[in-house]
């Protein structure tokens, strides 16, 4: 970020100056409005913006303000909501409603006067009757605070993905750092569902470069390509590529270890062959084998070799289930802050299930739980009962799972029938004797008696007499 | 099994659920629609899919229905035409973002008329679109490339 007293290093010196001078006049409008030079430094902003904004004038001025900086802190977060839309031309005026976190959201309107080095962007919120509008910019602006929204909210996703305080979370945090601060493609192994997609999106985000342009991050469903699909699906990114200056595009291989091999070099050769700077992220199952000769390998050599140079591994989210709580917790939070939902917290009760669910789908499924009960929870801690049916129906099988009978004739294959069923009701029943004996319909007497001549030490040690 | 069809846009977008394949086309016209049926009409076996086309009008049926939990996860495959009617590129945004967001393993797909600028292009990318569609045909080709990854025929 520019430091705001190395302003004089920046192009604009003489508007600087300028806009200096009539500050106090600007700040008795009870409009909020900023301005920005040309090397998109904030050059002014008014104390009703600034309140608006919940942020101090003097922590705003000098800063960077464009879209693509790093959000991560308020300051960040302000200074990115605020950045003129792009394509604005000297002359031409353009309406965006802005949209602070949890501010009121309020129309500016963005003029652009001058032209190089002293050319700037003044904001003024509210429009003006009668001003010259182009709709194209407009539009144009729109989407991109929308996309703007919603990068946000992948990133934020890919936050709570690595939130915890596990071994594996504070390794894939650092991985995320170290990887961020480079341009390097990447693996991504996990299993199904691992929040691959989301983590990469957050390396993207972290790892913008300082500038104009946002650069783009585009998916390819790999499985589904030949020749003629991938080159209709990464024309976008090669016409974003050849605005040259350094423009940098981020492709999302999902599947790549179930893609054509031949889609596969055409990616490595489109990357390597790009004007500009091509970021791979492969979401994998496996981690990329460089020695396998094998006929049946999933990666080609070409791309194995991109892919082995940094691999970031997310485990299966019950193998790390001390985060758990916090992971949900933090995505109850997320649909809260942005009013999704009522909730504020999980009871304790449905944070125990959560613990004892095994999450075959992992994060997604996490996500997609923690989604469902925030839509049917009418309080502010979810319950148990919010969850979906299949978590909080989940019963843990493992200390009760009966032992492997063989039946060698009807009259064992009859007692061992029996024993299941007797197993079985005594699970349901938490061990208590009592009702196992109601719920299958016979005496308790009758239960005690089948489960003495079976002697069968799991059923003794687990049942509880009422 | 039965190839079951359903044209939302005329009949508010009544189906069967439960299937192993859902796709949905999302057009003003029904060209992909057509398109879709001529593939599947062209292979002699029969699988389980469902097919629903919804139009700008009925489109909001259509995030309703994929916003309901299912018991059972089916693959979710949608084609978006763009432009489509009167919707602005924010709205079209909206609407594959909330897809991704609610069935992240849904695969999005997009035909995009020559006209549409880059950036507008990049940013459906960018909300969940992964496959770009170059013309009708292609969509035959990616029924295949699915049928071979899911082992059955995908477009029945």
């Amino acid at each position: 970020m520019t430091d705001p007293d190395d302003s004089s290093q920046t192009p604009g010196k003489t508007i600087r100056k300028a806009i200096r001078n009539v500050g106090r006049l600007f700040d008795s409008v009870g409009q909020a409005m900023w301005i920005v030079d040309s090397g998109h430094a904030l050059i002014y902003i008014n104390a009703e913006a600034a309140q608006w904004l919940g942020q101090d004038v003097t922590d705003m001025l000098g800063r960077l303000c464009h879209a693509a900086i790093d959000r991560s802190n308020p300051l960040g977060e302000s200074l990115a909501v605020i950045a003129p839309p792009l394509g604005l031309t000297t002359g031409m005026e353009v309406l965006a409603e802005v949209a602070p976190r949890d501010r009121a959201n309020r129309q500016i309107r963005f003029t652009k006067h001058g032209t190089g080095d002293d050319a700037f962007i003044m904001a003024v919120s509210g429009a003006v009757a009668g001003a010259s509008r182009d709709v194209d910019v407009e539009a144009a602006s729109a989407l991109r605070q929308r996309l703007e929204s919603w990068r946000r909210q992948q990133s934020s996703s890919g936050l709570i993905v690595s939130a915890g305080s596990s071994s594996h979370a504070i390794r894939i945090r650092n991985q995320i750092q170290l990887v961020a601060a480079t341009r390097q493609s990447l693996a991504i192994v996990g299993p199904r569902g691992s929040g691959g997609e989301s983590i990469a999106r957050r390396i993207h985000a972290i790892g913008n470069r300082p500038g104009v342009v946002v650069d783009p991050i585009i998916l390819v469903e790999t499985p589904l390509m030949d020749a003629e699909l991938l080159e209709a699906t990464l024309s976008p990114a090669a016409a974003h590529l050849g605005r040259g200056t350094g423009a940098a595009v981020t492709l999302i291989l999902r599947g790549l270890d179930e893609s054509p091999h031949e889609v596969q070099d055409r990616i490595v050769d489109f990357a390597s062959g790009a004007t500009g700077s091509v970021r791979l992220v492969g979401l994998l199952c496996e981690s990329p084998n460089l020695d396998s000769d094998s006929a049946a390998k999933t990666l080609t050599a070409k791309m194995a070799l991109t892919m082995s140079v940094f691999e970031l591994r997310l485990p299966a989210i019950a193998d790390r289930a001390e985060d758990i709580p916090l992971i949900a917790t933090a995505l109850v939070e997320n649909r809260h802050a942005t009013g999704k939902c009522i909730a504020e917290r999980l009871s304790r009760a449905a944070l125990d299930r959560l613990l004892l669910y095994p999450w075959p789908e992992n994060f997604e499924e996490l996500d997609a739980a923690i989604r469902h009960a925030c839509s049917v929870s009418r309080s502010s801690a979810i319950g148990p009962d919010d969850l979906p049916l299949s978590i909080r129906s989940f019963r843990s099988h493992g200390l009760s799972k009966p032992k492997p009978i063989v039946a060698t004739n009807l009259d064992d294959a009859m007692r061992d029938f029996e024993l299941r069923k007797i197993h079985q009701a005594l699970h349901v029943a938490d061990g208590n004797r009592s009702e196992a004996a109601r719920l299958l319909g016979i005496s308790r007497a009758r239960l005690l008696r089948r489960i003495d001549d079976s002697a069968d030490p799991m059923t003794d040690e687990q049942s509880t007499d009422s | 099994m039965s190839h079951l069809i359903s044209d939302a846009a005329n009949d508010g977008g009544a189906i069967a659920s439960g299937r192993e394949l859902h796709w949905h086309i999302i057009e003003s016209t029904d060209r992909w629609f057509q398109s879709y049926q001529r593939a599947v009409a062209s292979k002699p076996t029969s699988q389980s899919a469902t097919v629903t086309r919804w139009n700008s009008q009925s489109v909001v049926g259509l995030l309703a229905r994929l916003k309901q939990p299912v018991a059972k996860e089916p693959a979710i495959y949608l084609v978006w035409e763009y432009p489509l009617g009167e919707i602005s590129p924010t709205r079209m945004l909206d609407l594959i973002a909330t897809v991704a967001e609610h069935k992240p393993r849904s695969i999005q797909m997009a035909h995009v008329r020559p006209s549409v600028a880059t950036s507008t292009l990049i940013a459906l990318q960018e909300a969940g679109i992964s496959v770009v569609l170059h013309d009708l045909w292609t969509l035959r080709r990616v029924m295949r490339r699915i049928e071979l990854l899911h082992g059955v025929a995908a477009g029945r």
